[in-house]
């Protein structure tokens, strides 16, 4: 999936609806991300959980009798956003969320805390955790207890950006929304905590660029019609210094993959978890890019030229 | 990747090392599993100032020779006068390690526990835990403390199988192991007395729910005959049944999760618990690329369709 260009909303959104895991929470989430075209799917999985794997498959409606009823809460909190209820049997629902997503083309998954998280922060089950390794659209986290807010389309949307390709990713996202919702924008990046670099006899390392130019070029690429700042942190815990930022103000957090794993996918790394955990607002992961818009500055390096080794002195 | 695993032997072995005692776990174990004629790259990745980040930067020989003694000790235990090393800096060290295995000719990748679980049992760190989720090449984690024990092989490969085609993916992997080292191939599954769904409706229970005795037969049949296989099915919970079933000379594999990118590794609900129950190693191998695909790239697993 390539990050959006322009104004975005989902098309299609997906939603893991399980009751125990915030699923009124991650409904009103789909609401306020939703626009006027948006579709959104209900997918609950039921079991038996045989450990044997067998493929799930969707059950029709005379399988599932009580179907209507358990999903008629949504439906009315959607409206009047067309939503739909499915049920499957077999898999795990991240197993099939991950794999609807890919052969209908939904473009956001969406799913709540689970039930053993704090009210206001989000936890992650095991949906989460096997959505956000390998999902193959953004994810968005919804914190426990955001269904009691009022019904607001985001405001002020914060993206963590640290100019890697899959920040770049996420600036996509942000910004899109952004444009499409009217809201504002803010750039956050964290600058090194002074620290001793590896030095060695005759080596520089690589010094990180300074967080402020990283923001400023992100800052470039950002459609003037968007409302767009920036701010530089510093902490010692990236997504502490993030979070304490976004405090209660954001609405949306927008952050990237982890720059390593498969293409195209959501691959979660430590930051972007952390900030699942601790923030109260809800997060949405985007994918990684896709392999052919990788760019070659963020392949690994070869030794460099100039530290290369004088003849003599290596034979010694 | 893929083609002929019949005599899968890891060539090209990469070994995360950073000097701690974790690391020389990882090093007791990759000479464990592989033979005489593996070639080790041993890979130290050295922290970086940032953030920002910047793209990993290998040092050059120059600066490398000076870390020929930190190597040392790592050649010595792996029993060769010489391994391959490379230091980094600059990129996680998941990344480097990823990417040198994704750019680079390995076939497998190595890395130790945190010295911070249980002794005999394998703790992630945030390495090993980007590489099993990800990693283009099977991944092992050394357990706590195994440079400490004796070795002398593995006692048993032991394959947890479930018949798909992940598992058969492990399967072929632990059929080779156990072929080049003369041991026994155990094949386990494990199922769960069906019961109604918990939830808001009891789900429909499909009468055709695969049986452990059907799945493991199968997984038997398909090992050659000069390979000594032996299928078991057990009844019971399938993380606590199967680490029980391991003992700690053992080598357990597993086959990556059903859904996902491909030709990665991915673990899965069962997997990230085994990893750290299983007494002994655990080697988790990547979902295997569709036949006739040449693309690494996504393709999904088709979800059926409502009967009717």
């Amino acid at each position: 999936m390539t990050a959006p260009t322009g104004g975005w909303r989902p098309h299609r959104i997906l939603v893991g609806y399980e009751p125990e895991e915030g699923a009124r929470d991650a409904v009103a989430l789909a609401r306020d991300l939703a626009g006027e075209e948006t579709r959104v799917d209900l997918v609950h999985v039921v079991g038996p959980t045989a450990p044997l794997a067998f493929a799930p498959s969707r059950l029709s409606p005379s399988e599932v009798p009580g179907a209507g009823r358990f999903f008629s809460p949504a439906v009315a909190l959607l409206d009047p956003i067309p939503a739909e209820g499915r049920v499957y049997g077999g898999g795990s629902v991240a197993h099939v969320l991950t794999d609807l997503a890919a052969e209908e083309e939904a473009d956001l998954i969406v799913i709540g805390a689970g039930h053993r998280g704090a009210v206001g922060r989000t936890f992650l089950g095991s949906v989460a955790h096997g959505l956000l390794h390998g999902a193959p659209a953004p994810v968005a986290t919804a914190p426990r207890g955001y269904s009691k807010r009022p019904c607001v389309s985001p405001g002020l949307i914060a993206v963590a950006y640290d100019g890697t390709p899959e920040a770049e990713a996420a600036l996509g996202y942000a910004e899109g929304l952004a444009l499409a919702t009217g809201a504002r924008l803010r750039l956050l990046a964290v600058a090194a905590v002074p620290a001793t670099p590896a030095t060695m006899l005759g080596y520089t390392p690589p010094m990180p660029k300074p967080a402020a130019a990283v923001l400023a070029d992100g800052l470039a690429t950002v459609d003037p019609e968007v409302d767009a700042e920036t701010r530089v942190l510093a902490d010692h815990s990236i997504a502490g210094a993030i979070v304490a930022d976004c405090g209660t103000e954001v609405d949306l957090l927008v952050v990237g993959s982890r720059g390593y794993g498969a293409f195209s996918r959501v691959m979660i790394g430590s930051v972007a978890a952390g900030l699942i955990h601790e923030a109260r607002c809800p997060v949405l992961v985007a994918p990684r890019p896709r392999r052919e818009e990788m760019s070659p500055d963020w392949k690994l390096r070869e030794p460099r030229r100039e530290s290369a080794p004088d003849a003599e002195r290596v034979a010694r | 990747m893929g083609g002929e695993v019949r005599d899968w032997n890891p060539g090209r072995v990469l070994v995360g090392y950073d000097g701690s005692e974790g690391a020389e776990d990882a090093v007791a174990l990759a000479r464990n599993l592989c033979g005489p004629d593996a070639r080790f790259l041993l890979a130290k990745i050295l922290p970086f100032p940032g953030p920002p980040p910047v793209a990993g930067e290998m040092l050059g020989y120059q600066e490398a020779a000076e870390w020929k003694v930190f190597f040392a000790e790592a050649a010595k235990a792996l029993g060769r006068e010489r391994v391959e090393h490379q230091v980094w800096v600059g990129g996680s060290a998941g990344k480097v390690l990823n990417d040198i295995a994704e750019g680079e000719d390995v076939d497998l990748a190595v890395v130790g526990s945190p010295h911070r679980g249980a002794i005999g049992r394998t703790f992630l760190g945030s390495v090993a835990e980007g590489l099993l989720h990800g990693a283009s090449v099977p991944v092992i984690v050394a357990p706590r403390g195994y440079r400490e024990r004796v070795h002398d092989g593995f006692a048993r490969i032991v394959v947890g199988y479930d018949g798909s085609t992940e598992a058969d993916a492990a399967l072929r992997r632990g059929e080779a192991l156990a072929r080049q080292a003369d041991r026994e191939l155990h094949i386990v599954a494990v199922t769960t007395p069906p019961t109604a769904a918990p939830g808001p409706f009891a789900g429909p229970i499909p009468s055709q729910l695969p049986n452990a005795l059907e799945v493991v037969e199968r997984g038997v049949r398909s090992v050659e005959g000069d390979v000594d296989a032996r299928g078991i099915a057990l009844n019971g919970a399938v993380v606590p049944e199967l680490a029980a079933y391991c003992g700690p000379d053992d080598l357990l594999l597993l086959g990556s999760r059903s859904y996902g990118p491909i030709a990665r590794t991915l673990l899965g609900s069962v997997s990230s618990r085994l990893i750290h129950q299983a007494p002994c190693p655990v080697l988790v191998i990547p979902r295997p690329e569709p036949a006739g695909e040449e693309s690494a790239e996504p393709a999904a697993a088709p979800v059926a369709e409502a009967a009717g």
